[in-house]
């Protein structure tokens, strides 16, 4: 999936965010990139794929809410996927098991004059080339530019101490329980839940989830989030403590039925009590969120990484922000009642499961400016003329997508740069 | 005949009434009466609620919370009796709450718990606490 628009723009409110371009610019690798991650058309209405908003529960046709999809990969192995292509290439060399480790630059630190390649069984050899890209990951990306450089040097590229800095992953957790007043029985609408698209040609896999609308990020000042959830059929209450059943107490305030309960005893349908809500949210890029080096070294010889991440009071603010907005819209439109964990009023204190997902970004973050960024708008490493990075290191916003499909966009783009470069 | 003599006794009679009527004029009626429809107020805005102990709980939850925003339950049963009157049924009330609840969901909303709630339906839950 791709990431939204509004993940590219510089937001009121909302600090050290934006690319130095908009989501337009980068379409046509995105839809490129469909077919390189063996997805779909690069269309994520959700109409297109089944899911009409309409038929949804009334807290989720917006204005707020709104409902989204993520396209699935079969998944993709790259590597036996385009393994015999690159076999079969007449201007391309893989080394498997070879580990760049360093990268030499001139005494000026502004351009790489070869590679340090190392292997385990402790061979050596070095990379020359005109141009050269990192592509080795959220985390390894950022420790191979901070160990390069001349020696005793902070690395290359890092005159401004930026490499390593905004560390960010999505920030996940169980953050409450949606009691509904009226459950469905159809299960039209599964946010979180693999579903199949058989409309128009080969079945597709695709998940649905809850996002917040544009104009709601913007009016709020709220980051992008996903919202999925599971359901809780009756018994199956994780919460239990004296206030579990508020939704009961105000059943009929609102006039309705004891849903449950006649469900259970006409034996209708399944006794859905509610769904546990997950929530993932965009982090706040954060400098003091790093990744450093360790003075510890691995089997190559190489230092190790500490990654101290840190999550902000604004990203629980945040959290707390949609779970309250989702609690208001679901009571208001009587479909029943949102109990948050997020409301506890300790910014250091999370739900015991929150952790930060595989999406590692951020590190090397992408601006036009030097001083704010560590590579430009073409993901070349700011003062270092021949240096270039690939991988969601470089980017400055992390959104909520995930971000494969915006990962392989911007190689697709760097790689068009780069022949551009040498034609 | 023994006793008082006629007039003794008229003087005294005479006497109580007048500090019976002093009595009767120094009691406040109108607050008293006013007294009476404010707990007839609270006993029908508690009974929206059906689960009272439930409601009670929420509600002590909600009067021990330190909410910048928690608004006395009493200012609920004032509003409601400046506005419906003494004489309003529970239904009727219950359908007068409605669209201040929906607003108050829309501009300012308490967790209880975490739960999240209007102010009026936590003030609700707090009536039921205090009677």
């Amino acid at each position: 999936m791709p990431l939204d628009a509004i993940d590219f723009e510089e937001r009121d409110g909302l600090p050290y965010r934006g690319w130095p371009f908009a989501r337009s610019a980068l379409e046509p690798w995105y839809r490129r990139a469909q077919d390189v991650c063996q997805v779909g058309p690069f269309d994520y209405t959700p109409d297109s794929w089944g899911v009409l908003q309409p038929k949804l529960p009334a807290p989720f046709r917006g204005p707020h809410f709104v409902p989204r999809i993520a396209q699935l990969s079969p998944p993709t192995r790259f590597g036996s996927a385009y393994g015999p292509e690159l076999r079969s290439s007449s201007n391309v060399t893989v080394y498997l098991q070879a580990n760049a480790c360093h990268f030499q630059t001139n005494e000026f630190g502004n351009e790489v004059q070869f590679l340090s390649v190392r292997t385990l069984s402790g061979h050596g050899f070095k990379v020359s080339a005109k141009k050269f890209v990192v592509a080795a990951g959220g985390i390894e990306n950022t420790r191979l530019l901070l160990v390069s450089g001349r020696a005793e040097g902070q690395g290359v590229g890092n005159g401004r101490e930026l490499i390593g800095r905004f560390f960010m992953t999505h920030i996940c957790c169980w953050t409450g329980r949606l009691a509904i007043m009226d459950p469905p029985t159809d299960f039209y609408f599964d946010p979180g839940y693999f579903r199949t698209y058989q409309g128009g040609g080969a079945p597709r896999t695709f998940v649905p989830y809850i996002g917040l609308s544009e104009e709601t990020m913007r009016q709020r000042r709220l980051p992008n989030i996903k919202l999925l959830w599971k359901y809780e059929v009756l018994g199956e209450h994780s919460n239990a403590g004296p206030l579990t059943d508020f939704p009961s107490i105000i059943h009929d305030m609102q006039g309705r039925r004891q849903y449950v309960e006649s469900k259970v005893f006409r034996r209708e349908g399944v006794p859905v009590t509610g769904t546990k809500l997950f929530l993932n949210l965009e982090p706040v890029p954060n400098p003091d969120s790093r990744i450093r080096l360790s003075g510890e070294r691995d089997a190559i010889g190489m230092r190790k990484v500490i990654v101290d991440w840190n999550v902000t009071a604004e990203d629980k603010h945040h959290g707390a922000a949609v779970l309250r907005l989702l609690g208001a819209e679901a009571a208001r439109s009587g479909f029943g009642r949102v109990r948050s964990l997020l409301e506890d009023g300790d910014d250091d204190n999370w739900p015991s499961d929150m952790y930060g997902d595989q999406h590692h970004m951020g590190t090397t973050r992408m601006h036009r400016d030097g001083s704010l960024g560590v590579v430009n708008e073409d993901c070349r490493v700011h003062g270092v003329a021949n240096l270039y990075v690939a991988g969601s290191s470089v980017f400055p916003t992390a959104g909520a997508a995930n971000p494969t499909l915006t990962i392989t966009a911007l190689a697709l783009r760097l790689a068009d740069h780069l022949k551009d470069e040498f034609r | 005949m023994s006793g008082m003599p006629l007039l003794r006794r008229s003087k005294l009679l005479g006497a109580l009434g007048c500090v019976a009527a002093a009595i009767w004029s120094a009691v406040p009626w109108a607050a008293l009466r006013s007294e009476n429809a404010r707990d007839r107020m609270v006993q029908k805005l508690v009974s929206l609620l059906p689960d009272r102990q439930r409601a009670r709980q929420v509600g002590t939850v909600y009067l021990q919370s330190s909410l910048e925003q928690r608004a006395p339950p009493l200012a609920l049963v004032e509003t409601v009796l400046a506005v419906m009157g003494p004489n309003a049924s529970s239904e009727a009330i219950r359908r007068y709450l409605v669209a201040p609840i929906q607003q108050e969901l829309q501009e300012v909303q308490v967790s209880v718990d975490g739960w999240i709630m209007s102010p009026t339906e936590a003030q609700l839950c707090a009536l039921s606490a205090t009677v």
